[in-house]
């Protein structure tokens, strides 16, 4: 009687489990026959994908609506499918190490350099030959090895209030600790990748000691403990609470083109500068992908990164996210154009990922929030 | 014998001392035994033992010949065959008095079960009663219908913590004698607890005291009420 | 007469744990044990390279803020949920009616997109600046609206916890306090002399209970400090983890939170004094309510009104506004899988912990032992510890799962060599994990208001443990079991950092969605997700309290 209760219990248990894990199943099924019926012309194509295409899995800390464009333009082209995991650049190469030999990802795209060095250095990216990549990817922005590639390009650069800021005197990054800007300085917090690059891009400049006292400058000019996003930083400076904001170029062309007329007003009144023009040149960064160690559908993958490097979809990149294309073939959008041409840093990108441990040192160190 | 408890020991987890403390006690079948005791000398722990409510830290219980507790086996409560009425009755609130009494009648033919649950109900003056919520009773109602709830399924061995304490005197003695007469008719093995000597004299074949966790016999204790003030040797039941 | 507790003992026991509730218990509990134990077991095979550093530049910060986020919410929650509710459960007031549920509904609302929200209320281009500036020319000091920071945070996570607080004093108000309440009343007690006087101490262990709940949402959250910039342990165990990949730190810091939780757990243990059991004959008879009359009614009605306002109704009108802006832009027909998803996860999940949480609960108290109650204190741990290291411990297990069973893929034929743990099964088993202990808490309350001595009696009428429990509790748990089943539902739906780490591929819920636009400070593009999240809550917030209301009943 016991037993019969205790192996009642286990069954159900058991059926539990394979429900949900069906219920799962079930509902991916679902989710490509929803996208059928949303659009029915695909669905010959998805079809014919099927005795040809294949897929192709990826993982992306990038997620922008577009970019789902572009895979679907991919899939259109190809017949081959894409599956996505979005999810956070760090945890994303957390779970490719976990899961090790048996991942199921093909490709890594991240938004920033040194995790695709810090992927590379754990042994999770492969080396992938291809001819179109080095004809459509300047060397700059490849993994010497090839285990990645750049996609889009980002400057972070210097905001500044038009009226309140005489943009003579701020040339330079190290221009933001001069005493002029006492408590003028807006920036995000240390924990935020994009200015740990930027650290780690000073310490593979200018050496560790530069580095360490650019932070310390930025520490004790800082207007406000850091705090919000790089929009937030912005409109600080348009409120008054500072003149001078650090941000990536990207988040100030959405602002001009914000749906919320407010944003536009706020980003109106900026002015930016391209630092270091006639140093080291200005900081930037990439967003990058690379072919996961594990992959099982490579030469999908490499199909998948040739067409993201190719002219329609890297038009699409900076058209729609107002990034800079990697592809030199390829213009900006025109508002970046009207920012003009500026001067690169001249580093490895892989550097960004060798130096990121000691940059959260140095941001902790001299108390930088 | 039909019922041997021997050396029983129990102490409730999060108390540091022994409630029961190796406890004897022979009843024969038929026989109808009352515990006696001080409140908290441990009267209700003791049949909580015998129905596999608690587990004992050592000592054997048989009933029926069956080994129920020793240092290998234990029989679950619902395998024991043993009918109890709870010192706070423990009537499901969410019941009708019918659907109460029928619960424990599984085993029984599905055609016999309403007129058994009338029959019990008749006993306790209660036959009226049927389709009232346990808590539309008095005290003393609820108290006699959990009794008929024992009773329905007919025990061999009936257990009953206080069955009468909130009954005014008239009834108790027309269902205590009503009782008696049942229980000797089915030959039903019965132990209960009770403050009441009247109670006590009128349907005990044999009663036992508890003092310390342990049993003593009555008779050896004192037989009127001037000899126990003079608080004579006890014997100690083995 | 000292008991011995030998060996022999123990044997006793044992035949008494032979049935299918405490050994099902006892699988629950070890696959509960294992994801934990395993990042514990990762501390003993790698060193911590930076700990030294943690320790000087960052642990006492950590410390700091998270010492004064815990002291403040806590205060504060408590203050305004015990108010709330006794002014609900004591008087009569305009609206009340509406109030009593009304003040549950900040729960719908995710702290973080809360926080969001009110940034983008209060910030220089949100509407109080705005129509200042742009109508009246006005301009203010930012550092008037600026809630980006320590205190910030403890007023959004004060609005949107306290109904932890709220919820769980009023149901033992209106339930147990009667005839205490009006004893003091009669006694002629001012009302400010009955409440901290009597209401407050009669009720410590449900406020305590609540204030735990609170609490441990606060270590645990991440997106609004992250947001804020007030830096707590959660925060500090992502850099030192994903940021500076120093596994053992990590570890260490986890260590150092999970002290901290077991602090609170202890304290809140000492503070809830010895557990009360319903009175066993008297019937609770539900508090009778005073009227309030004139001005003190509609002071009672203005301070209820002031915190629905500003914990629910404002954010919900900014997120509508926002997504009237973003509407086109955002919605798709993909919005109906991302609601059947978090559906989906969501009621499978909360399904599963009520029926495991009744499986632990009721193995529990019919056992009472040491060992069973050890069974039920592991069920808060997941509870205690942050979604992402619950997260990494689960998939660790699953992978090692999966390779353990890669003959029984290649047998079968699934061509996938981490099926389980790319499949949905994963996520949910981690929603169970991280749950477990709000489902619990309502199981165990609801027997413990029970007690033991129907199911004894129905035992002892020859119906099993199994039968029992069909015939017997469930009818009498009924509103636990259905209030622990919707508050799982609202987190897991709410749920975040483990849905993001550990969904399978092309599988999005509400959550993950708005998160995929909040990260990127698209936060106006968040607001379609967030809202339909805000919804489906807060519909589940009503039920929860028709449930509440009929029990009392
Ligand atoms: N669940 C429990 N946990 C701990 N101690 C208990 C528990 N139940 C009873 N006790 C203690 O065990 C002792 C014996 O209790 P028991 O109920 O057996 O007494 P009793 O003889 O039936 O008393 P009464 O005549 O008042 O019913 C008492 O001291 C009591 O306090
Ligand atoms: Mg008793």
């Amino acid at each position: 009687m016991r037993n019969k209760w205790l192996m009642l219990g286990l069954t159900l248990l058991l059926s539990v489990f394979v429900l949900a894990a069906c219920g799962g199943g079930e509902q991916e099924e679902d989710t490509s026959s929803d996208q059928e019926t949303a659009d029915t012309e695909e669905t010959s194509e998805e079809n014919a994908s099927e005795e040809t295409g294949g897929e192709v899995n990826l993982y992306t800390g990038r997620h922008y609506d577009t970019d789902q464009e572009l895979y679907d333009t991919f899939t259109e082209e190809t017949g081959i499918e894409v599956n996505v995991i979005e999810g956070d650049d760090d945890e994303l190469i957390a779970r490719l190490d976990r899961e090790g030999e048996a991942s199921e990802a093909d490709l890594l795209i991240t938004a920033d350099a040194g995790r695709l060095h810090r992927a590379k250095s754990q042994d999770l990216l492969q080396s992938l030959e291809s001819d179109t990549l080095n004809e459509n990817i300047p060397e700059k922005f490849r993994d010497p090895d090839n285990n990645w590639f750049g996609l889009t390009k980002r400057a972070r650069v210097i905001a500044y209030h038009k009226e309140r800021v005489d943009e003579e005197n701020l040339q330079t990054y190290m221009d933001l600790t001069n005493e002029e800007y006492q408590d003028k300085v807006l920036i995000r917090s240390s924990s935020n990748i994009y200015n740990q690059s930027l650290v780690a891009s000073m310490i593979a400049t200018e050496g560790e000691d530069a580095a360490k006292e650019w932070a310390q400058g930025i520490v004790d000019n800082m207007a406000r403990d850091p705090q919000g996003g790089d929009r937030d930083q912005a409109k600080a400076v348009a409120a008054g609470e500072g003149d001078v904001a650090v941000m990536n170029t990207y988040y100030l062309g959405k602002m001009l083109n914000s749906e919320d007329e407010e944003e536009v007003k706020v980003a109106e009144q900026l002015g930016i500068i391209f630092p270091n023009q006639d140093s080291t040149g200005t900081h930037v960064n990439i967003s990058g992908i690379g072919v996961t160690a594990s992959s099982k559908n490579t030469e999908n993958a490499q199909k998948f990164i040739e067409f993201l490097s190719g002219e329609e979809a890297q038009k699409q990149f900076a058209e729609a996210n107002y990034e800079y294309p990697v592809n030199p073939d390829v213009e900006a959008s025109e508002l970046l154009q009207s920012w003009g041409e500026f001067k690169e840093q001249d580093i490895s990108l892989n550097e960004l990922g060798e130096n990121n441990d000691r940059a959260i040192q140095i941001m902790n160190e001299v108390g930088w929030k | 014998m039909y019922v041997e408890i021997k050396d029983l020991c129990f102490g409730y987890t999060n108390s540091k001392e022994r409630t029961v403390h190796d406890f004897n006690l022979d009843i024969e079948q038929g026989e109808i035994i009352s515990i006696l005791g001080e409140s908290g000398s441990g009267k209700s722990t003791v049949l909580r033992l015998l129905c596999g409510l608690e587990i004992p830290e050592k000592g054997t219980i048989h009933i029926a010949g069956r080994t129920m507790t020793d240092d290998r086996t234990f029989v679950a409560p619902e395998k024991r065959g043993i009918g109890i009425v709870f010192q706070d009755y423990a009537l499901f609130p969410h019941m009708t008095v019918y659907e109460n009494v029928k619960f424990g009648l599984k085993a029984w033919k599905r055609k016999d079960r309403s007129r058994r649950v009338q029959e019990v109900l008749e006993l306790v003056n209660m036959g009226d009663y049927s389709k009232r919520y346990p808590h539309e009773l008095s005290g003393g109602q609820q108290q006699r219908i959990a009794l008929a709830r024992s009773l329905a399924p007919a025990p061999e061995l009936l257990l009953l913590d206080e069955p009468f304490s909130n009954l005014d005197a008239d009834l108790q003695v027309k269902i205590r004698n009503e009782l008696k007469a049942i229980l000797k008719q089915t030959g039903t093995t019965c132990i209960f607890v009770t403050h009441d000597r009247e109670d006590s004299r009128a349907l005990a074949d044999r009663m036992v005291t508890m003092r310390d966790g342990a049993s003593y016999d009555w008779d050896s204790l004192c037989t009127t009420r001037e000899e126990e003030s003079q608080k004579p040797e006890l014997v100690r039941l083995k | 007469m000292e008991k011995d507790v030998s060996s022999l003992n123990v044997r006793r026991r044992l035949p008494a744990y032979r049935n299918g509730w405490s050994i099902l218990s006892f699988i629950i509990v070890i696959l509960i044990l294992i994801p934990n134990v395993t990042i514990l077991f990762n501390f003993f095979t790698e060193k911590a390279e930076n700990w030294g550093h943690i320790t000087e530049y960052i642990l006492p910060d950590l410390l700091k803020n998270t010492g004064l986020l815990i002291a403040f919410t806590g205060l504060l929650t408590i203050i305004i949920g015990t108010s709330l509710a006794w002014l609900i459960s004591a008087y009569d007031f305009p609206l009340k009616k509406f109030f009593k549920w009304a003040l549950i509904l900040p729960l719908a609302i995710p702290p973080y997109i809360a926080g969001y929200t009110y940034n983008g209320i209060l910030n220089y281009t949100g509407v109080i600046q705005t129509t200042l500036r742009n109508t009246w020319g006005i301009e203010v000091e930012q550092k008037y609206f600026d809630i980006l920071n320590l205190p910030g945070a403890v007023f959004i996570f004060t609005l949107f916890l306290y109904p932890y607080v709220y919820t769980i004093t009023r149901a033992f108000l209106a339930n147990q306090s009667a005839s205490l309440i009006e004893n003091a009343r009669l006694l002629g007690g001012s009302p400010l002399e009955v409440f901290f006087r009597v209401v407050l101490p009669v009720s410590r262990g449900a406020v305590v209970g609540g204030v735990s709940l609170v609490l441990l949402e606060v270590l645990n959250d991440y997106g609004v400090v992250q947001y804020f910039g007030v830096p707590t342990f959660s925060t500090a165990i992502f850099q030192t983890w994903f940021g500076m990949n120093d596994l053992n730190s990590a570890i260490k810091l986890s260590a150092t939170l999970m002290f901290i939780v077991f602090s609170i757990l202890i304290l809140e243990k000492l503070l809830r004094g010895r557990k009360k059991y319903a009175a066993t004959t008297a019937k609770a008879r539900p508090l009778r309510a005073i009227p309030l009359s004139g001005g003190r009614g509609w002071a009672a009605f203005s301070y209820c009104l002031a915190i629905f306002l500003l914990g629910f109704l404002i954010p919900l009108i900014q997120l509508v506004d926002w997504m009237f802006l973003t509407f086109e832009k955002v919605a798709s027909s993909e919005f109906l899988t991302l609601i059947w998803n978090s559906l989906f996860v969501s009621l499978t999940g909360a399904l599963l912990i009520v029926f495991f949480a009744v499986i632990i609960g009721n193995f529990a108290r019919t056992h009472q032992s040491r060992l069973s109650k050890s069974a039920a204190k592991v069920t808060i741990l997941g509870y205690s510890i942050p979604g992402a290291v619950i997260a990494v411990g689960i998939s660790t297990v699953f992978i090692d799962l999966d390779s353990g069973l890669s003959r029984f893929y290649e047998m079968t034929g699934v061509e996938s060599r981490l099926f389980l743990s790319t499949s949905i099964v994963i996520l949910i088993s981690s929603y169970i994990i991280r749950f477990l202990a709000i489902g619990y808490n309502s199981v165990e309350s609801g027997f413990d208001k029970i007690g033991n001595k129907y199911t004894e009696a129905s035992r002892m009428l020859g119906m099993n443990m199994t039968k029992t429990f069909f015939k017997v509790d469930v009818r009498m748990l009924r509103a636990p079991l259905i209030s622990g089943f919707l508050l799982a539902f609202i987190e897991i739906i709410k749920e975040l950092p483990l849905t993001l780490i550990l969904r399978p591929f092309n599988f999005g819920t509400l959550s993950t969605n708005a998160f995929k636009y909040a990260s990127d400070e698209q936060i106006h593009e968040a607001a379609l997700s967030s809202l339909i999240i805000v919804l489906i809550s807060a519909a589940a917030v009503f039920i929860f309290h028709q449930v509440l209301e009929k029990e009392s009943n």
